[in-house]
């Protein structure tokens, strides 16, 4: 027995409720953020230019593709390449290693005429926060993610950092992934 | 997805056969025949390609050489088999997707559609890579006589 009524405990979840901290301006403009996670670190794409969220499609291998390019998958009929995000930001060679193959999920880009699957570990959540939310990419970040990070938003404890996705298929086309 | 106009319900003619484990295929109009893999002189499609040939399928499969139209005269082409001869729905038949396409490390490679699986448990799909003959790259020399040329049987 604690000794709390629940008349307390209402009184004090009122009293949180209406501190103010944790109050939204619904005026103010908001960004929803499909988050995913690439071995142990969280990352984000604006989630309007998300089109679908695929679990585990079967990717077909096409020889000679660049490394970034993992392979094509049947979408409804059509056929699209898919990235594999990993390798396009360079991150450290044994969280690719880990990274599950047949479990993880398939972005699929939409919108300036491109469409392409992009090959993440895991989809976290979809998040609506508001634009404030976005804190300026720091110096500190590691020179392979730097180009395509636009903001950081904290998820907990956790950092997000916010990719460009222009950047990125940018990058690939050039030659650098 | 469905197609619509005169292409819809129109087909096109296939030389099946395989390299490196992939299926390929190439379109049959440029194809004038088919033989044993005899000549030691005929390049290998896996060569054209710059893929390694399979040492388990090479092993299962007869290898078989197309003897091909080119610009420059005829020449020959040693391919993995099976080789078969095939209609392909052209509403089956994709371009390339654009990040593919930009950056193309097999210039041969044109197209792709996905075929049933035969005999696969359960059934899925195969991608079929579709070839531009006159992308890949014929030898320097002559294609010479190929004596034991034959048709592909329909």
């Amino acid at each position: 027995m604690t000794g709390l009524s629940l008349t307390d405990i209402l009184a004090e979840r009122h009293a949180s409720a209406v501190s103010g901290t944790d109050i939204v301006d619904v005026n103010e403009p908001s960004i929803l953020l499909v988050v995913f996670r690439l071995g142990e670190q969280h990352f984000a794409f604006p989630g309007k230019r998300i089109g679908e969220i695929l679990a585990a499609p079967r990717v077909y291998r096409v020889p000679g593709a660049p490394p970034a390019l993992e392979g094509v998958i049947s979408v409804r009929g059509a056929i699209d390449s898919v990235l594999c995000l990993h390798t396009l930001l360079q991150l450290p060679t044994a969280q690719a290693d880990e990274r599950p193959t047949r479990h993880g999920a398939v972005l699929l880009t939409r919108g300036q005429g491109l469409t392409s699957g992009l090959r993440v570990d895991e989809v976290i959540d979809l998040l609506e926060l508001p634009e404030s939310a976005l804190r300026e990419a720091p110096d500190t970040l590691p020179e392979s993610l730097r180009p395509f990070v636009r903001h950081l938003i904290d998820l907990g404890q956790q950092g997000v950092a916010v990719l460009d996705l222009d950047r990125l298929l940018g990058a690939y086309t050039e030659q650098v992934g | 997805m469905s197609m619509s106009g005169p292409l819809a319900r129109a087909d096109i003619e296939l030389v099946l056969c395989q390299a490196g484990g992939h299926r390929c295929a190439l379109e049959a109009a440029w194809v004038r025949g088919a033989g044993s893999a005899q000549a030691a002189d005929a390049v290998t499609l896996e060569e054209c390609l710059g893929l390694s040939a399979e040492p388990g399928i090479a092993a299962a499969s007869e290898r078989q050489v197309l003897m091909l139209r080119g610009p420059a005269g005829d020449w020959r082409l040693n391919v993995a088999g099976p080789v078969e001869l095939g209609r392909l729905a052209v509403e089956r038949i994709f371009p390339l997707p654009p990040l593919l396409a930009a950056r193309p490390a097999v210039p041969a490679l044109c197209a792709l559609a996905l075929l049933p699986e035969l005999g696969s448990a359960p059934a899925g799909d195969v991608l079929l890579l579709l070839l531009d003959v006159r992308a890949l790259l014929p030898p320097s020399k002559d294609a010479g006589a190929m004596s034991e040329l034959i048709r592909t049987p329909r």
